[in-house]
C-alpha cells in the first residue's frame, strides 16, 4: 500500500519504520530538514520536505493516489486540517493523532464530519493499558485478545520462585491452564519447547484467560495484593484520563504536579482526585503524598529521566506496583535493567494500533492476520490469523505439519471458544490460530512451516 | 565497523559477478572459443561469494562509514577477479596490465593498454565491454535491484555508488529504485543496439558499442575505432546517446511517469545542453578548415564534445592535432564532466554549479558582510554543509590529480603525459591529451607500478573518492581487530 505518514517525530518514526519493513511504500512528510535528512538515512522511505497543512507539499508527496495518509503532527488542529486536506485531495484513507481531552468525547462526531478513518489518541490508549496492568499487577504488561477474552501476561521470575528450574512440561503441577509463550532472557527472546527450563530473572509472556491467570499468579506466589491507593506523578493527560478510569474501578488516586495553574485545572477535570502542587522528584513530597503506603505508583510525568529515577527511588522505598512511561526505546531497556519492568511507551502503543488497523485492510489484500500484538519488547509477536479457504494446512493434524521450531500456535479460536491444541489438533476452516513467532517472521500462516 | 555485514554484502556482490560471467561464456559458445578462462573465473567467484556468505554478521546496523566500505571493498575485489579471464587466456600477458584494463571497464573510463583490441577473442572483448555496462549504473544498485527486501539494501550504499552531490529515491522503496534505474539503462541500451544496428553495424558490434556508450566507457572492438565505420549516422547515434547517458537517469523517470515539465525544468540539464551547444559551435568553427565543410566540422566537434562531456572517451579523429584553444576546452570539460546520477564521470556538472555559485556568493559576502545570498541550485536552497561538500570534493579531487600524476611521474615521461593520465584517469575519459596516451595511442608504454597507481586513481574518480579513501585509512583496518 501507498502510506504517506506526515510528522517524522518518534511515533511518525516508529510507524514508518514498521510500515516499511512490512513492505508498504512510506513517504514521510516533515517540516524539518534535519529530521528529513535523518530519517531518509535510517529508513527505506523516500521523504519530502514541508509543511503538512500545505496542499502542494501533500501533491508532492503523492496524497491524490494514497491509499492511507497517517497525520501524527504535535498539534490536534494541524492533523485534522492535514487529514481533511488528504481527504479532499483523494486519500483513501486517513488516520489522524488526537490527544485533546475535549476531543475524546467527539470521536465519533470527528470521524464522521471530518471523513476520517480512525482518530487515534496514543494517551488514552496509554491510560488503557496502565489500568489494565494495575488490575493485574503480578504482570508487567498485560494485552487482551479482543475476540476470545484471553489475556497474555508479561512477568518476571523473582528470586526464590518456585519456578525457577521448572521444565515447562511441569507447568500444569500449578492446577492452571496458562501457557509460557514467550521467554525473554537477556536480550534474547526464546520461544519454548516443553523441554525448556525457567531460571531466576526470566522474564515470561503467560497466556491464558483472566481467571486462569489468576490462579496461576497465586500459585506462584507472585504478587496479589490488591489495589487501593495510586500515586500518579504528573499531571499529564495519560494522568488525566488514568485518573478517571481508576476512579471508576473506586481506588484512590494522587496526583502531583509541579504546576500550580495546572493543579487547578486538573481539579476541573477528575474532581474526584486527590492533587498536590509538587515536585515528585523531591523525595519529601513524594513521601507527604502518601508513597510508602500506596499500593501502586505510576510515573507519567512526560520527562524520561524524571519518569525513570524518581520510579527507582519510588521501588527502593516501597513494595508498591510501579509504571513508568519512557518514550524513548533505548531508555526502556536500561530501565529495565534497574529493575523497572513495567515500562509504557504511548507512541509504540499508538504505532502497534495503527498497524493493527493497516493489516487488516491489508487482508483484503492476501494477508490473513486479524491482529496483531508484540511480545516481550518487540522481539516477538503475538499474531491471529483467520484460517480460510486458501489456508495451506487445514485438516492435517498438527504433529504431521512440518512446523518451523521457532513458532508456537498457542490457541485455536473455533465457535467463540478457545481450545488449547495439541498434537492431533488440526486446523479448520472458520477458525482462528494464535501464533507466537519471532518478530516479523510471519506474514501469513503458510509462513509457519518450514 | 561492521565488517561482517559489509564482506556478506560484498559476496553477494560476488554471486552476481560469477552470474553475469555466463554471457561472455555464451558469447565464447556461439563463435565456438575457448571459454574455460571464463569458467575458472566464475567458479573462483561463486565460490569466494559464498564463503563471504557464511559470515553472519551480529548486527544490523549500517552507517555511512559501511556504506562506504562495502562499495569500496566491493568494486576493489570485483576488479582484482574481473582481471582474471583476459590473464588466463594470455591475451594479456601481465596481471597488472589486465588489472588496469578491468578497472578502466568498471569504471567506464576506457584507457587501454592492448597495441592491437582486433586481436582480441570474440568472449574476450565482450567481456572487455560488458565491464563498461556493469560499471556504469553500479553493481550494488544492480543487487539491490534484484533482491527486494533485504538488509543489504541501504541508502548509504546507494550514495555510495551512485554518482552526484545529492542522491535521492525516486519511489519509497529503495530497490524499487535501484529497478526503475536499470529498467530505463537497459532500455537505453537495447533502443541504441537497434539503432546501431540500422546504421549497418551487427548485432555483436552495435551490443558491445551500446554496452560502452550507455556505461559511458569508451571501449571499442576497432583498432581506429569509431573513425573506422566512416558513418556519420553511427557518430551522430553515438553521440547522441552519449550525451543521453551524461545527463541524470531521474529526468528520464520524471518524463515517463508523465512529469515531463518538472523533468525540462532541471537546471542542471539547462547548464549542461547550453554548454555542450557553445562548446561545440566554438570548436566546430575552429576545425572546419582542416575538414573542409561546416557541416563535417559540427559533427566531428558534437562527437567530440560528447565523447569527453560524457567522461566516454570514444576517438574518433585526433584532436591533438587541431588548434590549441580547442585542446584547452577539452581539458575543462574532462574536469567537469556529466549530470549528477547519470553514468558519466568527472566531477559532475551540479558539483562544478554548486562551487560556482557558493563561490559568487562568498564574495558577495566578503565584500558587503551584511548581505544575505544563499547558493540555490534546482530552486532549492543549498545549505552552507553541501556546498562546503562541494569544496571539498573539488579539492580532493585536484589533489588526487596531483598526487597521481606525482606517482607515475617516475616512468620519465614528460609532465603533460603525466597530468593528463591523471586527469583522464581521475575523471573515467579515457584518452590523454600527449601523443602516446592520446586518442591514438594507448597506457602499454607504462610500468607495472603506474598501471596500479593509475587503476585505483580511476576508482577514486568513479566511487567519488570517499568510498575508496576509508579503504586507504589505517583507522578503517584497526577497528577489525575489535
Amino acid at each position: 500500500m501507498k502510506i504517506i505518514i506526515v510528522g517524522g517525530g518518534k511515533s511518525g518514526f516508529a510507524l514508518a519504520s514498521a510500515l516499511s519493513d512490512e513492505g508498504h511504500d512510506v513517504t514521510i512528510v516533515d517540516n524539518s530538514d534535519e529530521v528529513v535528512s535523518y530519517i531518509s538515512n535510517a529508513l527505506d522511505v523516500i521523504c519530502v520536505q514541508g509543511s503538512g497543512t500545505d496542499s502542494d507539499v501533500l501533491k508532492d508527496a503523492g496524497v491524490e493516489n494514497a491509499d492511507l495518509l497517517i497525520a501524527t503532527m504535535r498539534s490536534d488542529e494541524t492533523n485534522m486540517i492535514c487529514g481533511i486536506a488528504a481527504r479532499r485531495l483523494g486519500t483513501k484513507h486517513v488516520i489522524a493523532r488526537v490527544s485533546a481531552t475535549q476531543y475524546l468525547k467527539q470521536n465519533e462526531f470527528l470521524r464522521e464530519t471530518l471523513g476520517l478513518s480512525v482518530v487515534v489518541n496514543p494517551e488514552y490508549e496509554c491510560a488503557k493499558e496502565i489500568s489494565r496492568i494495575i488490575k493485574f499487577p503480578s504482570a508487567s504488561h498485560v494485552s487482551t485478545f479482543s475476540k476470545c477474552q484471553l489475556e497474555i501476561a508479561e512477568y518476571r521470575i523473582a528470586a526464590g520462585s518456585p519456578l525457577i528450574g521448572l521444565q515447562l512440561k511441569d507447568l500444569p503441577r500449578f492446577g492452571s491452564k496458562v501457557l509460557i509463550s514467550v521467554v525473554e532472557r537477556g536480550n534474547e527472546a526464546i520461544i519454548p519447547r516443553g523441554g525448556f527450563s525457567l531460571r531466576e530473572n526470566d522474564r515470561l509472556s503467560v497466556f491464558g484467560s483472566a481467571t486462569e491467570l489468576r490462579k496461576f499468579f497465586n500459585a506462584v506466589g507472585a504478587y496479589t495484593r490488591k489495589i487501593r491507593d495510586v500515586i500518579i506523578m504528573g499531571g499529564s493527560k495519560i494522568a488525566v484520563y488514568l485518573t478517571g478510569m481508576l476512579c471508576e474501578l473506586g481506588m484512590e488516586v494522587t496526583i502531583i504536579e509541579k504546576d500550580r495553574a495546572k493543579c487547578e485545572i486538573l481539579t476541573d477535570y477528575i474532581p474526584k482526585a486527590n492533587v498536590v502542587f509538587g515536585d515528585a522528584t523531591h523525595d519529601d513530597v513524594l513521601i507527604e503524598a502518601g508513597l510508602r503506603n500506596c499500593d501502586a505508583f505510576v510515573a507519567v510525568s512526560g520527562d524520561n529521566s524524571d519518569n525513570i529515577i524518581t520510579s527507582i527511588y519510588a521501588k527502593s522505598k516501597t513494595d508498591a506496583k510501579i509504571v513508568t512511561q519512557v518514550t524513548r526505546d533505548h531508555f526502556a531497556e536500561i530501565s529495565e535493567s534497574a529493575g523497572l519492568d513495567s515500562i509504557v511507551n504511548e507512541k509504540e502503543l499508538m504505532s502497534e494500533q495503527i498497524i493493527r488497523y493497516v493489516r487488516a485492510m491489508g487482508n483484503s489484500e492476501g494477508s490473513s492476520m486479524e491482529t496483531l500484538y508484540l511480545l516481550a519488547d518487540g522481539k516477538a509477536e503475538a499474531a491471529e490469523f483467520y484460517i480460510d479457504k486458501d489456508t495451506p494446512c487445514t485438516g492435517i493434524p498438527l504433529k504431521d505439519l512440518k512446523l518451523r521450531k521457532d513458532v508456537l500456535i498457542i490457541s485455536v479460536i473455533r465457535d467463540n471458544k478457545s481450545l488449547v491444541p495439541d498434537g492431533l489438533s488440526v486446523l479448520e476452516l472458520g477458525d482462528c490460530a494464535i501464533i507466537i513467532s519471532p518478530r516479523r517472521t510471519v506474514k501469513n500462516i503458510g509462513d509457519i512451516l518450514t | 565497523m561492521n565488517f561482517k555485514l559489509c564482506f556478506r554484502t560484498t559476496g553477494t556482490v560476488l554471486l552476481i559477478l560469477s552470474a553475469l560471467m555466463v554471457l561472455p561464456l555464451l558469447c565464447g559458445l556461439i563463435y565456438h572459443e575457448s571459454i574455460w578462462n571464463f569458467a575458472v573465473t566464475a567458479a573462483l567467484c561463486a565460490g569466494l561469494g559464498i564463503l563471504f556468505r557464511l559470515i553472519k554478521p551480529s548486527s544490523n546496523e549500517l552507517f555511512a562509514r559501511e556504506g562506504f566500505f562495502t562499495v569500496g571493498i566491493s568494486w576493489t575485489i570485483m576488479s582484482l577477479l574481473g582481471a582474471l579471464p583476459l590473464f588466463i587466456s594470455g591475451e594479456i600477458p601481465d596481471y597488472t596490465s589486465s588489472f588496469f584494463e578491468t578497472v578502466s571497464g568498471f569504471t567506464t573510463t576506457g584507457s587501454s593498454i592492448l597495441t592491437d583490441v582486433e586481436s582480441l577473442s570474440k568472449c574476450g572483448a565482450f567481456w572487455r565491454m560488458f565491464t563498461h555496462w556493469i560499471g556504469g549504473m553500479g553493481m550494488l544498485v544492480f543487487m539491490m535491484a534484484i533482491q527486494p527486501k533485504s538488509r543489504e539494501n541501504s541508502m548509504h550504499v546507494m550514495r555510495a555508488e551512485v554518482p552526484g552531490p545529492s542522491v535521492g529515491k525516486l519511489v519509497p522503496k529503495i530497490s524499487s529504485t535501484a529497478r526503475i534505474l536499470y529498467l530505463i539503462y537497459i532500455g537505453i541500451t537495447l533502443l541504441e543496439t537497434i539503432l546501431l544496428m540500422l546504421g549497418g553495424m551487427s548485432f555483436y558490434e552495435a551490443i558491445l558499442h551500446s554496452f560502452s556508450t550507455v556505461g559511458t566507457g569508451g571501449f571499442s572492438t576497432r583498432g581506429d575505432a569509431i573513425a573506422g565505420f566512416h558513418s556519420a549516422y553511427i557518430e551522430y547515434v553515438l553521440a547522441i546517446f552519449m550525451l543521453v547517458c551524461a545527463i541524470n537517469f531521474n529526468l528520464y523517470f520524471l518524463a515517463l511517469t508523465g512529469r515531463f515539465k518538472i523533468a525540462v525544468k532541471s537546471e542542471e540539464l539547462h547548464v549542461f545542453l547550453a554548454l555542450v551547444l557553445c562548446v561545440t559551435l566554438i570548436i566546430a568553427l575552429g576545425i572546419v578548415k582542416i575538414y573542409g565543410s561546416f557541416g563535417e566540422a559540427f559533427r566531428i566537434a558534437l562527437f567530440q564534445v560528447a565523447a569527453i562531456i560524457s567522461t566516454t572517451g570514444f576517438s574518433n579523429r585526433d584532436f591533438l592535432a587541431w588548434p590549441g584553444y580547442t585542446k584547452s576546452i577539452i581539458v575543462m570539460l574532462m574536469f567537469i564532466g556529466g549530470c549528477a546520477g547519470s553514468t558519466g564521470g568527472g566531477m559532475k556538472l551540479s558539483r562544478v554549479m554548486i562551487v560556482v555559485k557558493g563561490v559568487y556568493a562568498d564574495l558577495k559576502e566578503i565584500l558587503s558582510p551584511r548581505s544575505v545570498s544563499p547558493v540555490r541550485l534546482e530552486g532549492k536552497r543549498i545549505d552552507k554543509s553541501s556546498v562546503n561538500a562541494a569544496y571539498t570534493y573539488f579539492i580532493l579531487y585536484m589533489l588526487l590529480i596531483l598526487v597521481t600524476a606525482l606517482l607515475i611521474s617516475v616512468d620519465g615521461f614528460d609532465s603533460q603525459v603525466n597530468f593528463s593520465a591523471a586527469l583522464t584517469a581521475m575523471s573515467n575519459v579515457g584518452p590523454g591529451l600527449a601523443d602516446i596516451i592520446g586518442p591514438m595511442g594507448n597506457f602499454a608504454a607504462f610500468s607495472s607500478f603506474s598501471k596500479v597507481v593509475l587503476a585505483f586513481c580511476m576508482l577514486f574518480g568513479r566511487l567519488e573518492i570517499y568510498a575508496m579513501i576509508i579503504l586507504f585509512s589505517p583507522k578503517t583496518w584497526k577497528s577489525i581487530k575489535r
